[in-house]
This record gives structure tokens, sequence and C-alpha cells, in this order.
């Protein structure tokens, strides 16, 4: 985790500089993402998952290679945490309530607000928030 | 018969007949020449053009070989007479072959390399099937793509007991494990051997720097393994052979006696001696004792020497000089 959250440090000043839109958050302000409660962690992990993997990823159009290989470092280890988290919900310990569903659908709405490239060049640049909250939660799960 | 009279009617040409279809004939066969020419132009020129491209095969034979989190791509090299042949490497992860297919990206160290191997370790960063393809450069002209036959993921990386440095630093235990990068932890387990005590555990997270185990004892020698672990792929190596060390504890403590007994005995005769002779050396220095000689020792008794004096003071003066103008006169 700790080496995902380096990979994006060193891109993370020019993703954050391309972002010119300083007044709106796509992944809700971080407060937003500390009241998700413990059981509906599962459930938003994946969807926030999915997100960045079905539109940020996907939408974003890099051009230089070493910003490239990083973003692919990123998505690539998304994918990968995605499949431990499917295994979670096989064994149905991944419910999603209604809350989980609105925060996910709050997201979704932000990013839409804005054009393609300056919400997928926004929600890049939010990734340290989201990998300090996953980050969060596996250290509160493994102190458990 | 009609028919074969037509022919034989049509055969029979007039001779001004004939050599229009002479004209005929020939023009015909300088169509179908030309059509041949321009046939054989057609099929030959593009093989003319793609003569270089053909000239440039592609690499052959991909394979990974990787072991402790190093992944090293290979292949057969191209080989030219006087050419140097470069190589660009691409790589595609799970990722991008399901949500962004037409995506490769260009190997951080292999784009050119002229070596027939790259290091992908830096690419390969995450825990999923790796697509990877190679090509051959020379000049402006480049292969096609090679891509290795099966995707590469890093948990099938071969894992290999640690290398290993035990050392003893005084009665300090003192470890010192290669180091394999930042993906690695090590678990070191030490024991005392023939001693019917427990094992010991110890995690470093990194390798290359020696770390302080434990404090020995004489005695049983201390025991020491280790085994490497990969928490990206959650697989473990297996454990080092253990090596010993052990303190000499028992041999020391008697030589020290031995010593402490000699020091001791040369201490309780040489200090007095020491002193004693000091002592008259002092004496001898500070306050030495003075003998008069015989020939000026007084045997008189004092009294009579001095009412001697008083009486006769001449006599006395001559036949008894004092002892003071004597010494006076001597020194």
């Amino acid at each position: 985790m700790h080496l995902l959250e380096e990979s994006f440090q060193e891109i993370k000043r020019t993703v954050q500089t391309k972002d010119t839109f300083q007044n709106i958050t796509i992944l809700s302000p971080v407060e937003t993402l500390r009241s998700i409660k413990p059981v509906d962690v599962c459930c938003v992990t994946k969807n926030l998952l999915e997100f960045y993997m079905d539109r940020v990823f996907k939408d974003h159009q890099e051009l230089k290679p070493q910003i490239l290989r990083k973003i692919s470092g990123i998505a690539n280890t998304f994918l990968y945490m995605q499949k431990t988290l499917q295994q979670c919900q096989v064994q149905r310990r991944c419910h999603c309530s209604e809350e989980a569903t609105n925060a996910t659908r709050t997201v979704h709405d932000n990013y839409e607000q804005l054009e393609i490239p300056s919400a997928a060049i926004k929600s890049l640049g939010e990734l340290d928030v989201f990998l300090a909250w996953i980050d969060r939660n596996r250290q509160e799960t493994s102190a458990a | 018969m009609a028919g074969v009279d037509r022919m034989l009617h049509c055969k029979r040409n007039v001779p001004g007949q004939s050599k229009s279809a002479k004209q005929t004939l020939t023009m015909v066969l300088k169509g179908f020449r030309t059509s041949i020419i321009m046939w054989l132009f057609y099929t030959l020129i593009p093989c003319l053009l793609t003569d270089g491209g053909e000239a440039l095969p592609a690499p052959q034979n991909l394979s990974v070989h990787s072991a402790n989190m190093k992944h090293l791509l290979m292949w057969s090299p191209v080989v030219l007479p006087r050419e140097t042949v470069y190589y660009s490497v691409e790589y595609q992860g799970e990722y991008e072959s399901l949500y962004t297919s037409h995506i490769w990206i260009p190997s951080k160290w292999c784009s050119p390399i002229e070596d027939a191997e790259c290091d992908v370790s830096d690419d390969i960063t995450a825990t999923v099937p790796y697509n990877l393809r190679v090509r051959a450069i020379l000049g402006s002209q480049t292969s096609a793509w090679s891509i290795l036959e099966q995707p590469f993921n890093r948990n099938s990386t071969i894992l290999t007991p640690p290398g290993m440095e035990v050392s003893r630093n005084g009665f300090h235990l003192v470890i010192e494990l290669e180091d394999l990068g930042p993906q690695f932890e090590f678990l070191v387990v030490y024991w005392r051997r023939e001693l019917d005590t427990k094992e010991h555990a110890k995690v470093l997270r990194r390798g290359g720097i020696p770390v302080h185990l434990e404090t020995m004892e004489p005695g049983a020698p201390y025991c020491v393994k280790a085994q490497a672990q990969v928490k990206a792929i959650g697989r473990n190596s297996a454990f080092s052979q253990a090596e010993c060390v052990e303190v000499q504890g028992e041999a020391l403590p008697l030589v020290l006696a031995l010593f402490a007994f000699v020091g001791f005995m040369l201490i309780l005769v040489v200090v007095p001696l020491s002193i004693w002779k000091m002592g008259q050396l002092l004496q001898y220095s500070c306050c030495p004792m003075v003998v008069l000689p015989d020939t000026l020792k007084i045997t008189n008794s004092p009294q009579k020497l001095i009412s001697c004096r008083r009486e006769e003071v001449d006599s006395c003066a001559l036949a008894v000089p004092s002892s003071e103008e004597l010494f006076q006169a001597w020194i």
C-alpha cells in the first residue's frame, strides 16, 4: 500500500497542477469518506475501485510515458485489489447498504458535473485521498 | 457441312483480309505482352519495396526468467552482419488488456536497448498477468512485434533463501542479510543449540544492514536461520541453512584467575620491598646521620670542659679546642 502511495506521490504534483477546477471535489470531502461506517467500507471501496477503473483511468488520455507508467501501476493494483474484494463478496461480507449506495452515487454525480477530461484529471488528483482512506481502513481491520 | 464450308470459307481469306488479321494478331500479342509486363511490374514492385522489412526479422523465443522479484525478459538476438540491431520492449497489464486493449506502454529501461534481454522489474508493478512484446529496430526499419506466449504474473517468481552472514562482536550476536529491495522482509529465527530453550523470532524490514540479535552467554552455541517474505505476492522463501556461533566463556576466567594470582603475589612481594627501599632513600637524602670521626670525639664531660674554659682559659684553650673550631678548620 505504501508503495502505491509513494508511486502516486511522484506524479501527484504534475497531475494536480493540471486540475483547473479547484473549488470542486469529486470524491466528496474527506469528512464524508471518514463518515463511512466500518460495515460499509467493503462496498464503498469496491464501488470506488470500479469508478476509477471504469471511468477515470479510461477517460484520461495520458501522453507522457512516465505518468502513463505510474497510472498503469495504480490501475493494475486496483484490479488486483478488486479481485481480492470479490472473494469477500462471494462470502457475503460485502453488503451494500443504502448509505453506501448513496455515497457512491454522489461521487458519480460530481464526476458528471464536469467535462470528461477535466473530471478525469481531477479524480486522478484526488487519488491520494482515496489511497489514504483505503490504508486507514486496512490498518483498522488488521488491528481489530 | 455448311459449318465446315463456313470455316473453310472463313479460312479461305482473300489476300487483303489476311493482312489485317496479321495486324490484329500482332496488336493482340503486343497487348498481351504489355499486360504481362504490367502484371510482373505490379507484383514485383511490392516485393522490391518490402525487401528491407523482411530482412529485419522479429525476435524469437521470448521468455521470462524471474527470481527474487527480479524479472528478466529474454529473446534470441537478431544477428545481421556489420549491423547493430536495437530492440524495443512494451508491456500491457491485465487492466490495459481488459479496458484499453490498444494501449501498450514502453518499458522504462528498454526503449530502446542493445542487449537481447530486458529487466522489466520496474514495469511489472502489480500482481496481475502482464503481456510483453519486443521488436527489432535497425535505423528507420522496424520488425514485426513478437509477443510473449504466456502472460507473466510476478507471483510466479522463484524465492531463494536469503544470503546471511552471522558474526560475533564481543558478546553480541550480529546478523546481516542480503539486500533484496523494498519488496522484501525477513523472518530471523535463532536458538541455543544443545539446550532445551525455545526459539526466538525477529522480523527485519530491510537487508544490507548489520542487526544485533542477542547478547550471548558462554556455554552452548547460538544458531540462526532466516526466511525471505514478500507481502505483495503473499509468498515466502525456504529457510536458509542454520549458522552457529559461540562465545568462549569457560577458559577465559581460569586464565584471568591465574594472571590475577600471579599479579597479587608480585604485589605482595614487590610493594613492601619498594616501600622499604624508598624509605631508605628518603632517609639518606633528607635526614642523613652524621657520625663524628674518633679524633673529634670528646671523652671528658661537658661540665669539666666548661669549668676548664672559665678557670684556665689559655691552658684549656690549648689543650682542648672547641668542636666548632675544629669543624670549621676541618671543613
